[in-house]
């Protein structure tokens, strides 16, 4: 039985294929009086005729039209928000580029508008506002710099850097650059990725169009992150893992020619995407053309994932250096490649410039400095721990060259001074400067009367050598001038170097060498042991790139060693070992803690605002990137306690790194911070003796052990153990500092006066407020109100005074409104150290106030307990 | 993944419509690229209305991609829908726009008015289509393919006939009952021209 729906269509069918009277008839019979059904078929079959062409055209070419442009609409003459658009630069698949006027600011800015099938999902403006603010924070001569996102008039756009120039792929012609030109521009487009690179920002297309050139030759990248962007919005877009996600990954429009092989693939993208096509752009800049572009597309794609470029056409030896760098850009296999950008820039950088002779070059010296370097930080430091009582003196001689070869004789002196200049400024160390050892370089008889001489303790001497396979060689030995003993010796090959890995072999390998020296404290004799038989947490270095390893021990060393000289440099070498390896969550773990460190009255003067952002973005990024090691997870529970005074959920964190490596030494000194800000006395002992045995160099580590007592309102324990440690580690002004605060808070203010003003004398900024509060309740009212003065005018000057250090004195001096104002004023701008009010004996003359309540109630603690 | 791409052609053509979810992307990328080749810097004119560029592009399309499109019609018919998909986001946004922005002045050259037209009449079909699709199950469903590869994605009968696997004569009878059913639709009434 046919229903209706199939009746109607059944004789709209065969009525069309009948004359006009037949139809009639046709249809009048098989209807039989059947109205509905007669008008239904009727209406159909008048409306077929009377539209001849409908739908005989097909939509392609419309679809087309609208696929090139993404949009019809030319927004040129309209004003958008505070933008007076001027002209259309560039259509692309992202979206169009317009050249505009920003009325505000009175500058030319590229306005890149999100196409409209970007800018309509919310996922995908939430993301290109995060990737726009990313690239925003890129400051860096050959990037274009990104000003920001906005939304206006309901359009989405990025602000960017106007640049007037030229594309690259206007600018290659068929017989490519001159050597020098591509040597020039590629140094400078590898320096632009080397930046990105160490803020974490893919870019995922580069190509010669992304790369702008002024009139006046500077070089410009654009277009950071949008690539990628696109592919998340792929990945994305299915809401969930489905089958067809990894399918969908790689396709990013683009050019399919610059695409590396996973990109094609449809592989998951790092970095290492970016050494590729930079290999193709380089390949192009060098012979001119594409090394895989062919007719089809298909053939371009077979290319790119199994065939090998030809040479490109050209003659000259730096064309053909310049070609081998590209070939390693270019390996299939990524990890055939550069490893990251520093390491293709630092070849890039040794090639001879002019295509003349090519010197002898040693690739690997470079490596073997830094590992030479990093061996005499390591010795060095158990050095000056071993002595610390004083200040060690150390000479380091210029490095001789016995191997005939005339080329290292450069390489030397240079070497040394360099060693010099980092060993400059260790705690607990003097090196001679370059100038008073420089001519006792070459060959000496009795290092003893060098090193006596010079006045130093120490002396450290190195030479080139031939080895028996004809390499070049560097011998280190360092000798103490009074004994004459050797402290530890070694031959580095400039191959080894590079190979070397430090996490496996120079740390253990060396520090066992400690041995021969005197060792007076059984601490010192605890972590050579332990150095040579590492927990897993001190061996699990994450890393493949031996520079980015070595970069990072060395942010560790300056990180463990705080002042504020020194996390300065921590922050450099975290950064450095980033940018050698922008994937090594651990050292975005130190960051964050170098950045925590930044907002203390002790280290830094960074403010709370910048340093929260910073170290929460780092510690963020580095359990994002590993959430398997036990540092990530430490830094991330900083922050948490620091910056949001999250107890629980720092408290989380430390417990999951402890989990993970139980002799995770950062892990249980910070745990223990947290156990005495909270009043859990007995908990925070525990992890403190942890902290300590596991890290028996950490001065930080002693001192918190010490200060739980301090904390406890147990001062008949805390003063021996800060006596002791004052004893112990003069140079360190923690230990000085809260001995001070025992003594006030056992009211012996002579000896809290006498420690603080001694030691104000030294750091102002550390020790004002304790002194000024010391005067304040000790009757010295004039006193307090000069130290008060003096740490006014220390704000106004440049340094940054956190107001919890205003509000104390006011404390000591009885106004307790004022210091109630500052109080307030620390908790609004969540200054971290103000937590440990809670505890802190100090504060314990404000405590019935309600106020004070009220500010432990911003800082998550309970009321305090009835005394 | 040459072979994901055919797996999934197979998949699709077997009526696994999460495989279509899988290709359109692909597609949607293809289609972008080649709309940017030849498009690419020219401003729209009527030159490209014509069929021969969308043969040409076709042509272009399958060449350059031999390795992953095994046929011709499987393409197009991917190719229909997502166009179709396509053309009514876009014709939707337009027309969102063209409301949001209600006191701006928007300048339209002539071209962009025929466009602006054609747009309208996408939308339209692409909203009777979804009602089309409705009609006498299953058929409806198929008819409504019928249209989108024939007028979206610019199949012929015989291909289309080839992608779904039935007779040339179905193909046309479906084609041709569409027209007059969407044509009413749209129209707004026969029953005028009809007098």
């Amino acid at each position: 039985m046919r229903n209706f729906e199939q009746q109607v269509r059944g004789l709209f069918d065969i009525a069309l294929q009948l004359g006009a009277e037949e139809r009639v008839a046709y249809l009048t019979r098989e209807c039989a009086g059947d109205e509905n059904l007669r008008r239904e078929v009727d209406s159909l079959i008048g409306a077929y005729e009377g539209h001849a062409g409908f739908l005989e055209q097909p939509a392609w070419s419309l679809g087309m039209r609208v696929l090139s442009s993404d949009t019809a609409e030319d927004l040129t003459g309209r004003t958008v928000g505070s933008f007076n658009i001027l002209r259309l630069l560039g259509r692309g698949g992202m979206g169009d580029v317009y050249l505009a006027e920003d009325t505000q600011l009175g500058r030319k800015v590229a306005l890149k508008f999100l196409s409209s099938k970007l800018a309509h999902s919310q996922w995908a403006k939430r993301q290109f506002a995060k990737e726009a603010q990313a690239v925003a924070m890129l400051d860096h001569p050959n990037i274009c710099t990104v000003h920001g996102f906005e939304e206006a008039d309901d359009y989405r756009f990025i602000v960017m850097q106007y640049v007037e120039g030229k594309s690259l792929d206007q600018l290659i012609p068929d017989s490519g650059r001159t050597p020098e030109d591509a040597f020039s521009l590629a140094v400078k487009i590898a320096s632009a990725l080397t930046a990105a690179h160490a803020h974490g920002i893919i870019h995922c297309d580069i190509k010669p169009s992304n790369v702008m050139v002024t009139a006046e030759g500077k070089l410009k990248v654009l277009d950071f992150g949008l690539a990628r962007l696109v592919q998340q919005r792929r990945d994305g877009a299915g809401g969930g893992p489905s089958p067809s996600s990894s399918l969908r990954r790689g396709f990013i429009p683009g050019t399919v020619a610059y695409m590396s092989p996973e990109q094609l693939r449809g592989q998951k993208l790092d970095y290492l995407t970016d050494i590729f096509s930079f290999g193709v752009v380089l390949y192009e800049l060098i012979g001119g053309r594409n090394p895989f572009t062919h007719d089809s597309e298909a053939e371009t794609i077979s290319a790119i994932l199994t065939g090998q470029p030809e040479p490109p056409r050209v003659g000259g030896q730096l064309a053909r250096e310049l070609h081998r760098v590209a070939r390693k850009c270019l390996a299939k296999e990524k990890e055939r490649r550069y490893q990251s950008f520093s390491e293709l820039l630092s070849d890039l950088e040794a090639l001879p410039k002019r295509g003349g002779v090519r010197k002898r070059r040693y690739p690997n010296v470079r490596a073997a400095a830094a590992a030479v370097m990093l061996l005499l930080l390591i010795t060095v430091a158990a050095f000056a721990y071993g002595y610390m009582t004083r200040t060690r003196v150390i000479a380091v001689l210029p490095i001789a060259n016995e191997t005939g070869d005339a080329k290292l004789d450069d390489l030397g002196p240079g070497m040394s001074e360099n060693i010099i200049n980092k060993l400059t400024g260790l705690s607990g160390l003097r090196v001679k400067p370059y100038t008073a050892v420089k001519d006792y370089g070459g060959r000496q008889n009795d290092l003893r009367e060098v090193g006596r001489a010079l006045g130093a303790d120490a002396v450290v001497v190195g030479r080139f050598i031939s080895t028996a396979d004809g390499t070049p060689g560097l011998q280190m030995v360092m000798i103490d001038s009074d004994s004459g003993a050797q402290l530890w010796g070694s031959v580095y090959t400039m191959e080894l170097a590079e190979v070397y890995h430090i996490e496996d072999d120079i740390s253990r390998h060396l520090i066992s060498k400690l041995e021969l020296w005197p060792l007076r404290d059984e601490a010192v004799r605890a972590n050579v042991a332990r150095a040579r038989n590492p927990a897993p947490s001190m061996n699990a270095v994450r890393t493949r790139n031996p520079h980015a390893s070595e970069q990072f021990m060395l942010g560790q060393y300056f990180w463990r060693l705080r002042n504020k000289e020194n996390i300065k440099k921590a922050i450099e070498h975290f950064e450095e070992a980033i940018r050698f390896d922008p994937l090594y969550a651990q050292a975005y773990a130190g960051l964050a803690e170098c950045f925590v460190l930044m907002n203390t009255v002790h280290y830094g003067e960074m403010s709370t605002e910048d340093a929260m952002a910073k170290a929460e973005w780092a510690a963020k990024h580095a359990v994002k990137l590993d959430d398997t090691l036990p540092d990530t997870h430490t830094s991330l529970g900083l922050v948490q306690m620091k910056f949001h005074w999250d107890w629980q959920a720092a408290e989380r964190e430390f417990k999951r790194a402890i989990e993970i490596d139980p002799e995770f030494a950062p892990a249980h000194y910070q745990y223990s911070s947290l156990l005495a800000l909270t009043r859990r006395f007995p908990e925070a002992v525990a992890e403190g003796e942890l902290a300590r045995k596991f890290d028996p160099f950490s001065s930080a580590a002693k001192m918190n052990y010490c200060r739980i007592f301090y904390y406890a309102h147990d001062a008949d324990r805390a003063l021996p153990c800060f006596e002791g440690l004052v004893k112990e580690e003069p140079g360190y002004k923690n230990h000085r500092y809260m001995l001070g605060l025992v003594y006030l808070s056992r009211e012996a203010y002579p000896e809290a006066i006498a420690v603080l003003e001694k030691l104000y004398g030294e750091d102002r900024r550390l020790t004002g407020s304790a002194l000024g509060y010391a005067y304040g309740v000790a009757g010295r009212r004039a006193d307090a109100l000069r130290v008060l003065s003096e740490m006014e005018q220390l704000q106004s000057g440049n340094s940054h005074i956190p107001p919890q250090e205003f509000a104390i004195i006011h404390m000591g001096l009885g106004d307790r409104e004022k210091a109630f104002a500052f109080f307030g004023q620390a908790a609004a701008a969540r200054f971290g150290p103000l937590a440990g009010i809670n505890v802190d004996p100090l504060f314990d003359r404000l405590r019935p106030d309600p106020r004070f309540a009220a500010l432990l109630s911003a800082l998550n603690f309970p009321p305090p307990p009835p005394r | 993944m040459t072979s994901e791409v055919t797996d999934l052609l197979i998949k699709w053509s077997d009526g696994d419509q999460t495989a279509l979810e899988a290709l359109a992307p692909l597609v949607e990328v293809e289609l972008r690229r080649l709309a940017h080749h030849f498009m690419g810097g020219e401003r729209p004119g009527h030159i490209l209305d014509t069929m021969g560029l969308v043969n040409e592009a076709y042509l272009r399309l399958v060449k350059q991609n031999r390795v992953r499109w095994q046929n011709r019609a499987h393409f197009f018919g991917i190719a229909g829908q997502m166009m179709r998909r396509i053309l009514s986001n876009y014709a939707r946004d337009q027309r969102r726009l063209r409301r949001g922005g209600g006191a701006l002045r928007v300048s339209l050259s002539e071209v962009a008015l025929v466009t602006h037209a054609r747009l309208e009449e996408v939308l339209a079909i692409d909203e009777a289509l979804a009602r089309l699709a409705a009609y006498d199950p299953p058929d409806g469903e198929r008819m409504c393919q019928v249209v989108e590869m024939r007028f979206f994605g610019g199949l012929s009968v015989e291909e289309v006939a080839e992608v779904l696997r039935v007779s040339v004569s179905t193909v046309n009878r479906d084609w041709k009952f569409a027209k007059g059913w969407l044509a009413r639709a749209i129209g707004g009434g026969a029953p005028e021209t009809d007098a």
